[in-house]
């Protein structure tokens, strides 16, 4: 692959998207639904084809070639000492192809689907151009060669997913959502950008290749190198929806089932994996920031994984297992198992869009109701959803030689090798703690939609979903069964299509955390995972199907502190709302009320109200009499004289 | 030709007419005769700066001079317009009733 | 090309309309908005050219990078000379004046005033000012400009201000003519002091004026400044007044909401950055020592403005002031980016003020339009307007975005260089701005989605989206915020070279303090 070739790959792959945008943004209103449905599904088709191009060119590019890296125009050159000079530079590697693979993939087969799923709003031109423009950023993300490129694609990427969380703007409580969602991202866009001067300030560029180039600018494991990993990795958990910063992810329930599916589960917050991965080689000089990565990425995978216990949601279950499961990713590229990360990423983003769709077919078919407890015996009424979403949750749930089971197995073995002391080992055995709370939150939704008895009379008339909704989970639900078997194969030593496929991105650089695993040691791993899964699974069924024992029962004999927070999402949102909006608020009200007038304003006025006073003052010798004004025209004259004469001589 | 000796009785005699004139300015109520004693200190103003003159034996003090009776005199015209005026509109002629300017 | 002052012609063009429009008779209205837009026009397409020839021009070889430099004698008896020319940062400081100046020119409605012909010479007569400002070189020039600059704004304040406008345009005139004149006492001052015994910047740049001895309090030996010091002061003063900088920012929000929203749009549109320009042009090149010596305690300034503004903007409830508010703290990034004394705060500096130009006036046009459609400015009245507007929604989209720094958007060009060249000064100014940059999101949020989402309001019921000329002005305004966004290298090109020759002027000053 020559460079014009890439750039006429990269050219057509952002254009279709933003084309496609522009035409249901401008146009879809005119046109009407039907030109909206083709231009929003055949301009990301578009984009797939091309992105299928891109794959192929990669695959087939000679051994040794690495990244291929086109620019379009020059940004900014501003020279002088930082000399800082941008580029609208984008690059074509393993990875970004990967990840465009993914992103224009799913995203077409979701594009379909929300052809069903808006039929009857009147909205629909908007949704498409957001949804179209959110691929583009999404695009731009990935294939973005230079790191103010990618701030851009990541502030974009933002963009539309508050645009499209609060799609149904007459919902104040989506508004709310959509603007904390933003807010959130701008925190972690600050924190790239303050990474990004201490980059350009010590290598004198912000084009990836060349700040990969130039590592020896950062003393390995110095204080810089580990204050730029960890502000990177604070803006990857923004992104991310990664503790401290994860609150919004769950309220971003509040947009259209296809946006869940589609940005808050396969792509967007999984950008901040991909972050940590593009930036292995600084990650990997920076142990200490790795760990904290790893720790914060399994902890928000626990945290995660309880509070989908308790959750009543459909949607929000499914949310908090998105942040667990990326919890699990962030821990992985934390630990230095970088494709083992992207793995899972990928095959994630399959069958978590899957659920989210086939969730999105149960709320339709429900007329909107998202609460599980109203749901149950829809196993019968709704086959091929129940199917389909049965095989997400066997994926999700780690089940044997479903999709999820090898990527999951596969990051988990990597547990067993990572870093030197006792503290991996923890780590390792709370990723396993993860698996069986993984079976048991997917199960607890499966069963208790899909299976029992209706509980309203609503659960009795339901009727499955039409074709463009259910083939593109029908499509999903098969790949996620298949998908992995001819890609990975969790072992040391066998199948490892993937791995060998991302080698050319990650092999430059090893992490000093990870060392390769022995066979005998990643196949006990895969036992205990597998099993730990099973357990999982195996009590949720016990729990919520067979009711030996009851939850309740389950419940009260646990330590009350625990269902309580997960239910309540260990508080943070009160916590986040009295430690920082408030006060924030009480901040700005006092300026307003009291430092506005009484100091900004007040000693303005005052000058004001003292040379009034001074001057009301002087108005009095003015009385208006001609004698007063002589006589003290007289006086002043004399004691003028006088000095003159008698004191100044 | 004038004697030198009674240059400081000149003075005295300017001084002398300026005080009355300064002292009427200042007592009488009357506008006309403010007029007159205003007249007054300027004529003291006068003979002063004659007397200098010609005790420096200079004719800048006559110029001077000149100069004051023409200014008075367009003062006189000015002054005597307004005092018209003011008698016109049927106005007592006392300066301590004609305060209207003090807002 | 060379034998036309262009620069003097984009002075008269406007100040000969103005004297033009005295002969069309009141009643052409027509005529009247016609001579009006021709001007602006005129200056508009001058001003292209210059940036056009500009990098083909050969800047004269004198302490400052100028370009189409007119010098003729005004005042001898005063050493005072007529002398206009610019450089890289005054270009695209003209183009941005000319730019709103030709909306502020095309947003003229029968709406805006039956006194129409009075309104527009007014208009031009304010554009021949701050145009003036921009091109002198001569410090008695750019004073006599700088002040002049006050009449037609107090006239037009006056006439058509709102409720308030009394109380408000006193404040605002007694606020910058004690700045201004602050400053002509320090232009004196200069001036006896300079042995080049002229108003000329370029002559007095040419030998260093002395800073001249500490004034030492008696007694407790206290060393306070030394008059050049103060001299900087003085201007310091002016300048922050006219940006505004916190605390001499309360004139502000009280005129802007007194203003009418046509005004606006070249008040805020130009008018506050004038204070930035004198700053960049006179304070950084006559005092390049004494700002050195104060950068910190300016720049805590600037971030004080930063974070105070998006405070007060959160908690306001009128859509001007909150407005106003944004537009203090986004100031307080331009002068910040100044303040940093570094080439890359400054070039962020030169393309916020095109920025916030743009961005302020597109904002401004929308509160009007809303306003004249609702009929009220409270936030707390006005909701759900997406569905009724769907073309305004979708400019206010783009404007808001790029108010709080979205990065594809222009404003994030600049916020990034200048938070760049803070964070060389020192970078908790870095950390703390970056804290403003959320703070904005979160009060252009509030301000937008109020605005648009939720469920309609009584007020907000059966009001009608932007006509096509309405949406036409904000076309090009939305154009640029994108266009910049994604392309700001034509603007950074033209004026790096002059930053870099002005951060020159400071480091032999920071090796040399005091400059003897």
């Amino acid at each position: 692959m020559n460079v014009s070739t890439a750039s006429t790959l990269v050219l057509l792959v952002l254009a279709f998207p933003l084309i496609g945008s522009a035409l249901n943004g401008f146009l879809g209103p005119v046109f009407g639904r039907r030109f909206v449905n083709l231009a929003g599904t055949i301009s990301i088709f578009a984009s797939f084809v091309v992105a299928c191009l891109v794959l192929a060119n990669v695959v087939g590019a000679p051994a040794g070639q690495g990244a291929i890296t086109v620019r379009l125009w020059d940004w900014i050159n501003l020279g002088g000492g930082t000399n800082l000079s941008v580029g609208m530079d984008f690059t074509l590697d393993a990875l970004s192809a990967l990840m465009i693979m993914v992103i224009t993939g799913v995203g077409f087969l979701i594009h379909v689907y929300s052809v069903g799923y808006m039929e009857h709003d009147t909205g629909f031109a908007r949704f498409f151009s957001y949804m179209n423009f959110f691929i583009f950023s999404m695009l731009m993300l990935v294939l973005a060669a230079d790191l103010l490129i990618l701030i851009i694609g990541w502030a974009l990427v933002a963009l539309s997913s508050y645009l499209l969380i609060g799609f149904w703007h007459d919902r104040p409580t989506a508004v709310a959502a959509a603007r904390k969602a933003f807010i959130t991202q701008v925190i972690g866009d600050v924190a790239l950008v303050i990474a990004a001067f201490l980059i350009v300030l010590n290598t004198h560029t912000l084009s990836l290749p060349n700040i990969f180039a130039r590592t020896q600018a950062f003393p390995a494991g110095g204080a810089l190198i580990t204050g730029i990993c960890a502000l990177l990795a604070i803006g990857a958990f923004a992104k991310s929806a990664q503790f401290p910063l994860h609150t919004w992810l769950p309220d971003a329930m509040e947009g259209p089932t296809p946006v869940s599916a589609l940005i808050h589960a396969a792509t967007m917050v999984t950008a901040g994996v991909y972050l940590i991965a593009r930036f292995h080689v600084l990650f990997n000089l920076a142990p200490v920031a790795e760990g904290m990565v790893a720790c914060v990425g399994m902890g928000t995978a626990v945290m995660a994984g309880i509070i989908a216990l308790s959750q009543i949601d459909i949607k929000r279950v499914i949310a908090y297992s998105t942040m667990s499961q990326i919890g699990l990713m962030i821990y992985a590229v934390g630990i230095g198992a970088y494709s083992a990360g992207m793995f899972h990423f990928a095959m994630h983003a399959v069958f978590k869009a899957l659920l989210f769709m086939a969730a999105g077919n149960v709320i339709h078919a429900l007329h909107d109701e998202q609460d599980i407890r109203l749901m149950g015996g829809l196993h019968a009424r709704m086959r091929w959803t129940h199917v389909a979403f049965g095989a997400g949750s066997l994926a999700l749930g780690g089940f044997f030689l479903f999709s999820g089971w090898f990527s999951k197995e596969d990051l988990l073995g990597f547990g067993t090798v990572s870093g030197p002391g006792a503290a991996p080992w923890i780590l390792y055995a709370v990723g396993v703690g993860v698996n069986v709370l993984t079976g048991l939150y997917a199960f607890r939704l499966y069963f208790t939609v899909f299976q029992g008895e209706p509980q309203t009379a609503r659960g009795f008339g339901v009727k499955e979903a039409g074709y463009p909704m259910l083939i593109p989970v029908v499509i999903l639900g098969a790949l996620s069964v298949i998908v992995a078997w001819p890609l990975q194969f969790p072992l040391p030593n066998t199948l490892h299509v993937f791995s060998d496929f991302l080698s050319p991105v990650f092999a430059g650089s090893q992490s000093p955390l990870l060392h390769d695993p022995s066979f005998g040691l990643a196949l006990v791993a895969l036992i205990i995972g597998t099993a730990a899964s099973l357990i999982g699974i195996g009590l949720a069924m016990r729990l919520w199907y067979e009711h030996r024992p009851d939850p309740q029962v389950v419940l009260a004999s646990l330590p009350r502190v625990i269902p309580l927070l997960s239910y309540n999402k260990f508080y943070f949102d009160e916590i986040y709302d009295r430690a920082l909006v408030q006060p924030v608020k009480a901040v700005a009200r006092t300026a307003r009320r009291v430092v506005e007038p009484d100091v900004m304003d007040s000693w303005v006025q005052g000058i004001g109200e003292l040379l009034r006073g001074f001057s009301l003052d002087l108005r009095l010798v003015q009385t208006g009499l001609i004698r007063d004004y002589a006589s003290i025209f007289t006086v002043f004259a004399v004691v003028l004289v006088v000095v003159w004469v008698f004191i100044a001589r | 030709m004038l004697n030198p000796n009674l240059f400081p009785y000149l003075l005295g005699l300017s001084a002398f007419l300026f005080t009355v004139g300064a002292m009427g300015v200042l007592i009488r109520r009357n506008p006309i005769v403010v007029f007159m004693c205003i007249e007054l200190m300027l004529n003291a103003g006068n003979v002063a700066l004659v007397a200098y003159g010609r005790f420096l034996n200079s004719e800048e003090g006559q110029i001077f001079a000149f100069m004051v009776i023409v200014v008075a005199a367009a003062e006189v015209v000015v002054g005597l317009a307004l005092i018209t005026q003011i008698f016109r509109l049927g106005r007592e002629l006392d300066v301590d009733d004609l305060s209207e300017m003090k807002e | 090309m060379n034998h036309i002052p262009w620069l003097t012609l984009l002075i008269v063009i406007p100040a000969g309309a103005a004297i033009l429009l005295q002969l069309v008779p009141r009643r052409l209205t027509a005529v009247v908005k016609g001579v009006t837009i021709l001007a602006t026009l005129a200056g508009a397409v001058i001003v292209m050219l210059l940036l056009l020839w500009m990098p083909g021009n050969k800047a004269t070889n004198g302490p400052l990078p100028l370009h189409f430099q007119e010098t003729h004698a005004w005042l001898p008896a005063l050493n005072a000379t007529y002398h206009l020319g610019i450089d890289g940062i005054s270009a695209w400081l003209l183009a941005l004046n000319a730019g709103v100046f030709l909306l502020g020119a095309l947003a003229i409605s029968r709406k805006t005033t039956d006194r129409l012909r009075f309104y527009c010479t007014l208009v031009l007569l304010t554009e021949a000012a701050t145009t003036g400002v921009l091109l002198s070189i001569d410090l008695l020039l750019f004073y006599m400009f700088w002040e002049g600059m006050l009449v037609p704004l107090y006239v037009l304040l006056s006439n058509w201000g709102g409720d308030k406008r009394g109380p408000a345009t006193l404040k605002f005139i007694v606020y910058t003519v004690a700045g201004s004149l602050l400053m002509l006492v320090a232009i004196i001052y200069l001036y006896i002091q300079s042995p080049s015994g002229s108003f000329d910047l370029e002559r007095i740049l040419a030998q260093p004026i002395s800073s001249g001895s500490a004034f030492v309090i008696p007694l407790i030996h206290v060393t306070t400044f030394t008059p050049k010091e103060l001299a900087f002061i003085c201007f310091a003063l002016a300048f922050a007044i006219k940006i505004p900088i916190v605390p001499l920012h309360t004139w502000l929000p009280d005129l802007y909401e007194a203003c009418p929203p046509a005004v606006l749009v070249f008040f805020a549109g130009v008018v506050s950055k004038l204070g930035a320009y004198g700053f960049i042009r006179f304070a950084l090149t006559l005092f390049p020592g004494e700002m050195e010596k104060y950068r910190f305690v300016l720049a805590a300034f600037a971030v004080l403005s930063i974070v105070y503004g998006a405070l007060m903007a959160l908690s306001e409830r009128d859509l001007k002031r909150i407005v106003a508010y944004a537009s203090i703290s986004h100031l307080g990034f331009i002068a910040l980016g100044i303040f940093s004394l570094t080439d890359n705060g400054i070039n962020g500096a030169v393309i916020q003020i095109i920025n916030h130009g743009i961005i302020i006036s597109a904002l401004f046009l929308i509160v009007g339009y809303v306003e004249s459609r609702t009929g009220t400015r409270d936030l707390g009245e006005l909701s759900g307007l997406e569905r009724r507007m769907p073309w305004l929604y979708f400019f206010f989209l783009v404007a808001t975005l790029a108010g709080l720094g979205m990065p594809g958007m222009n404003s994030f060009v600049g916020e990034f260089t200048i938070m760049l060249g803070a964070f060389q000064l020192n970078w908790v100014y870095a950390v703390l701005a970056g804290g403003g940059v959320v703070l904005a999101a979160w009060y252009m949020l509030r301000l937008h989605q109020g605005l648009m989402h939720d469920p309609p309001k009584p007020r907000t019921e059966g009001v009608h989206d932007l006509h096509i000329g309405e949406g036409l002005l904000l076309v090009p305004l939305v154009a640029m915020m994108i266009f910049i966004g994604l392309y700001p290298k034509p603007i950074t090109d033209v004026s790096t070279g002059s930053v870099n020759t002005y951060v020159s002027l400071i480091q032999p000053a920071a090796s040399n303090p005091g400059t003897q």
